[in-house]
């Protein structure tokens, strides 16, 4: 992407995981943001997607299910003793 | 301490038979280890025997761990070669290089009608995006993690696995490209795709389109 301003939607929601990503040099971030300031849907396109993100990153905080977490531990208790004759 | 310090701890506790260090293992990285199986083998149950097979695999060959990556990465490493072995005993081999060519392809993130093609607007939203619900509250948040699941398990395995890597679990880009042994332009063009498609799935369920 040149350093210009960006008037195109379509262009500028092919950026924002760029955006997202801290991947934009000063200019393109400065020109992204001058287009969401004045661009009600491509602010809403941006907030879904870091709505996306927040929800990703949410599903990574689930524990493992009791009875797989048993057999695991007696998985590990066979090694152990596999490994222990 | 520093997470190679803390990772060869944990192996030392391991050789050593100590279960607390396994099921500490086990707690943080099983679910992470489920999702990257079930991104190759669908049915969660098949899934989870790989799964198990995988952590047999890591116990079995730990004494050869020199923290050169981390156990997190190496143990994903493991899991994701035994699901794509699964897969490949089973069906015909699909080389990783046509895989990236089938998924790594460049196109636009939204679909082009949702944009005006001519006119003065030529470029603009034609269709407007509307927000999501907020999952601010307890339910609301659990019926949008339930549609990103579903949203997660419909993406094709490459993109599944650098999204559950990269925004499921937390890791760098470059950890991505490690386990996977993918360029860092794939997995950007996959990470790219695969968000897109997560997002335009759950706008299909949950909104409808706004009119400017």
């Amino acid at each position: 992407m040149s350093d210009k301003s960006l008037d195109r939607c379509e262009e500028v929601v092919e950026l924002v995981n760029e955006y997202l990503g801290h991947a934009l040099s000063a200019a393109e971030r400065a020109a992204f943001e001058a287009h969401l300031a004045t661009c009600p849907p491509c602010s809403a396109y941006l907030a879904q997607m870091k709505t996306v993100l927040r929800l990703a990153g949410s599903l990574g905080q689930a524990a493992p299910q009791a009875d797989v977490e048993q057999q695991l531990m007696a998985l590990f208790q066979h090694w152990r003793d596999e490994k222990s004759r | 301490m520093t997470r190679n310090a803390a990772d060869l701890e944990i192996v030392a506790a391991l050789l050593r038979g100590e279960h607390a260090a396994f099921t500490s293992l086990v707690r943080a990285y099983q679910p992470a280890c489920l999702r990257l199986a079930q991104a190759w083998v669908r049915d969660r149950a098949t899934a989870a025997e790989v799964v198990q097979q995988a952590w047999l695999s890591a116990l079995e060959s730990l004494a050869m761990f020199e923290g050169r990556s981390s156990l997190r990465t190496w143990l994903f490493g493991i899991v994701i070669n035994r699901a794509r072995s699964h897969i490949r005993a089973r069906k015909r081999t699909i080389p990783l290089s046509a895989l990236i060519a089938e998924e790594a392809i460049e196109g636009p993130t939204v679909e082009p009608d949702r944009f005006f093609h001519d006119g003065p607007w030529a470029g603009h939203w034609s269709s407007w995006p509307a927000p999501f619900p907020s999952p601010d509250s307890p339910l609301e948040h659990e019926r949008l993690r339930a549609l990103l699941e579903q949203a997660i398990g419909a993406l094709p395995p490459l993109q599944q696995e650098v999204l559950v890597l990269c925004d499921v679990e937390g890791l760098s880009g470059e950890e991505a490209c490690n386990i996977l042994g993918i360029s860092g332009t794939h997995q950007r063009v996959l990470l790219h795709r695969a968000r897109g498609k997560a997002r335009t799935f759950l706008e299909q369920r949950l909104v409808d389109k706004a009119q400017p």
